[in-house]
């Protein structure tokens, strides 16, 4: 087979991704040691991609003397159903406040303000503090514009849409990446002394989902594939409100948690204010999970809408109050051809976020030598569930943590030899669909992808359905390595979207793996076939790689800082769906 | 079900044009123009480039020529555009990469001469900046901040067309944002450059292209406006900033 050219490029950090964790890590390591080479790649273009630039809500930190660590902790353990990794929520709570100050003081990033000119926080669900940080109702612009331009002023090397294919390694160590150069067709193999994962996770593998289209999981999968630990994979938030715009790709795109926070409701198809029942006290407000997975059952019961969502209603808030405190969601809709500001909006759960990913310590090193991981493509600091406001939070801080770390890391190190071989491989591996004349375009198998995640491996799941679904998985997978992607290496739309789509199987196949294994439910994960929270199941699962296969085994949830309740029934919402 | 003719202007992969090409694209309800591109793309021409990332409104790089108007492709509706065909041609005054994917780069090498990113002296203040309602920042920013460098103004501005020197009405906005920031002190060195001769800002013929254009709605020409204004009275100038902070971290 034809080669590829391979271009080479020699680098102190690595950083795989551009969204909020990645330029947080790039920012950290810079003011740390000035001299670093570091080298960032990204999907798209800088600053422009991913999901840090898609936050709406906000940013939860303490600042308020009235608010507390122990309280935003406590909401964070409780709203994860207690399998938080309690050392990593504790970081994360600990450290958010600080990093706010970072993103005005040296980013650069003006949040809203009070009348008095001290900032201003906003409620969010399943929050006890008016807690949230926010600049407007479109908060990542201001975070990801000004990231951006701190990275702009700075020397660091940019590689714009540039994918990771996969992780070099070299006797176990982790020593770079060979990457896709998107519009060149060109390969380059990157050698570092340390590699930051952080493209963010696959929820675009469901066919309603929010992320940025562009998102993969590819960090997950690369990780996969170089054999680091795995852990909480079959924890996938479901967003309850993405806009449901027909077969537009514009369907599951959201509107913001702050809604909810400040008294949207939502209604089902016979126009019941359905959260009463699901959730008589905290009803919007509930949750993420509870309230996807009571819009779900509302839609899968036939008390839908036409186009099989729910309603939300935020018209009672009034014109003026949504102008002034929503006017991105107000013309979000209006783009689509909605009204929030008089009408009800059709809405549907909406694949959201993943609370599983790379098993790391509180110094994001991975459980391989020479990889960190943050943002999405880590797990363990949510746990069973995310709170709205805590996602952007964790990307900012165990971005900069990765930053820190990895400094740290590669001091006195030798950028590590990658053997030419190992390269080779990978790069003929990749290159095959360039060079099949007969087999599938790979577009139409993203759709089947959706499918098989959403019907079987969605809100709702159960035993058989999920065998189907890896039985299913497993075949998409072997088609994949069928496809074909005619024409040149640049700009090469079908090579992508087979890269795309081989990522996302491995990472759908993990999540349904796992979601097999976890014989109750908890938090985003509901198995009506074990509906109630199980105490014997505090504990997580982590895959080890082996070959194609996984070591499975489990670690009890550590309470270092915050015990579950005695009785399980504080945990479980199973009593109210059955119910119902 | 009704068809649409989508005209697309094609390039190769090294920005050479293949002039027009059209394709039959089924109209689905509350189509946008980026889902006809993704229509045709998976099952008529997968050659076809163009870019999306987030696809509703926040990235800024679905930005091309719709109709002869620069616009975002996610927030076109196909019915909405009245009009029996719709063309699309990559944005003018950047370089073309492949078909509708354009180059960014000189809109950056102007976004960058302005210095985007915050110089302030109080870089490593435990204490965030006391922004009162009434001040020039808390009035006049919040919706000039909005930009998602789409290129959508530099595409649409009648001076850009002629001068590859201009800086553009973006990175004037995004100057005008850190002259107005309390907490910045690099203002002489933005308004040197932004009062230069051939790239600055009385370049501007003040002809309300960048405003009309831009998807976020920001009124790019009052920021060049007042910005003018301020230059030639330096008291004017002043007044735009006012410093302070406040204690917001214990």
């Amino acid at each position: 087979m034809s080669s590829l050219p391979v271009d080479t490029l020699e680098t102190d950090l690595l950083i795989l991704g551009a969204g909020g964790a990645g330029l947080m890590a790039a920012l950290h390591a810079r003011e740390r040691s000035p001299r670093l080479k570091i080298v960032i790649a990204v999907k798209g273009l800088l600053g422009q991609s991913g999901c840090t630039r898609m936050v709406q809500g906000g940013y939860n930190a303490v600042l308020n003397p009235n608010d507390s660590l122990e309280r935003h902790f406590f909401d964070t353990i409780k709203g994860g159903a207690y399998l938080n990794n309690q050392e990593l929520a504790w970081k994360l709570v600990a450290e958010s406040p600080r990093r706010i100050v970072e993103l005005e003081n040296i980013v650069g990033c003006v949040f809203d303000r009070n009348p008095d000119g001290t900032i201003h926080q906003k409620p969010f669900a399943g929050q006890s503090f008016d807690r949230t940080v926010h600049k407007g109702d479109l908060t990542g612009i201001e975070i990801m514009s000004n990231l951006r331009d701190y990275v702009l002023e700075s020397d660091m090397q940019v590689l714009q849409e540039c994918r990771g294919l996969d992780l070099l390694k070299d006797d176990g160590r982790v020593c770079g990446a060979l990457l896709l150069h998107i519009r060149s067709g060109r390969l380059v193999a990157v050698r570092a002394k340390a590699t930051l994962a952080a493209t963010g996770g696959g929820a675009t593998m469901y066919r309603i989902s929010s992320p940025s289209l562009e998102k993969a999981g590819d960090g997950i999968a690369m990780a996969r594939r170089a054999g680091a630990r795995l852990v909480d994979m079959e924890m996938l938030q479901f967003h309850p409100t993405g806009l449901l715009v027909g077969k537009s790709v514009a369907t599951g795109g959201l509107l913001e948690e702050g809604l909810r926070g400040a008294g949207a409701r939502l209604y089902n198809g016979l126009g019941e204010r359905y959260m009463e029942r699901y959730d008589p006290e905290k009803k919007e407000r509930a949750t993420r999970d509870v309230v996807s997975r009571s819009s779900y059952m509302e839609i899968m019961a036939g008390r839908g809408t036409p186009h099989g969502g729910v309603y939300i209603d935020a018209s009672h808030l009034g014109e003026k109050f949504l102008l002034a405190n929503f006017p991105g969601m107000v013309e979000r809709c209006a783009d689509y051809g909605f009204d929030l500001l008089r009408d009800r909006v059709e809405v549907s759960p909406s694949a959201h976020f993943q609370m599983g990913g790379m098993q790391i310590d509180a110094e994001c090193r991975s459980s391989l030598d020479g990889l960190f991981a943050a943002g999405e493509d880590a797990g363990g600091v949510h746990g069973a569930n995310r709170l709205g406001g805590n996602g952007v939070a964790e990307s900012i801080v165990f971005g900069g943590c990765a930053g820190d770390s990895m400094a740290e890391y590669v001091q006195g190190r030798e950028v590590p030899a990658v053997s030419p071989a190992h390269v080779r491989a990978l790069t003929e591996l990749w290159a095959r669909p360039l060079a099949r004349d007969s087999g599938e375009i790979p577009f139409g198998l993203r759709k089947e992808l959706e499918d098989v995640m959403w019907e079987k491996v969605g809100v709702i799941r159960n035993g058989p359905d999920l065998k189907a679904a890896l039985g299913a998985l497993a075949e998409l997978r072997a088609r994949a390595e069928r496809v074909k992607a005619p024409g040149a290496p640049a700009s090469n739309a079908a090579w992508n979207a087979a890269l795309d789509f081989v990522n996302l199987c491995e990472v759908g196949r993990m999540v349904a793996e796992s979601a097999l294994i976890r014989t109750e439910s908890r938090g985003a994960h509901y198995r009506q076939d074990f509906p109630s929270s199980d105490p014997q199941w505090l504990k997580n699962i982590v895959l080890t790689p082996r070959e194609n296969e996984f070591d499975v085994h489990f670690e009890p949830v550590r309470f270092t800082r915050l015990s579950p309740p005695e009785s399980s029934g504080a945990l479980t919402h199973g009593h109210d769906l059955r119910s119902h | 079900m009704n068809t649409y003719q989508v005209r697309i202007v094609r390039s190769d992969e090294k920005g050479v044009s293949r002039g027009v090409e059209t394709f039959s694209v089924a109209l689905a309800d509350r189509m946008t123009v980026l889902d006809a591109l993704f229509s045709i793309q998976a099952n008529q021409d997968p050659s076809l480039s163009f870019r999306c990332a987030c696809r509703v409104g926040m990235c800024g790089t679905c930005a091309m020529t719709i109709n002869a108007v620069p616009r975002l492709a996610c927030k076109t509706q196909v019915g909405r555009l009245d009009s029996p065909s719709v063309t699309i041609a990559p944005l003018p005054n950047l370089p073309v990469v492949k078909d509708l994917v354009i180059s960014l780069e000189p809109f950056f090498e102007q976004w960058k001469k302005i210095k985007p990113a915050l110089h302030s002296e109080a870089r490593d203040s435990n204490e965030l900046a006391r922004i009162p309602a009434g001040s020039p920042y808390a009035r006049e920013t919040p919706r000039k901040r909005d930009c998602i460098t789409c290129g959508i103004c530099y595409a649409a501005c009648g001076v850009k067309a002629t001068s590859g020197e201009y800086l553009g009405p973006a990175a004037i906005n995004k100057a005008f944002l850190r002259i107005l920031d309390p907490r910045d002190d690099a203002t002489e060195e933005r308004l040197d450059v932004i009062n230069g001769e051939r790239a600055g800002i009385w370049r501007c013929h003040t002809q309300f292209g960048c405003t009309a254009a831009c998807p976020k709605k920001i009124d790019l020409t009052d920021t060049l406006v007042r910005l003018k204004r301020a230059m030639l009275f330096p008291s004017k100038l002043k007044k735009l900033k006012k410093k302070g902070v406040s204690k917001a971290v214990s």
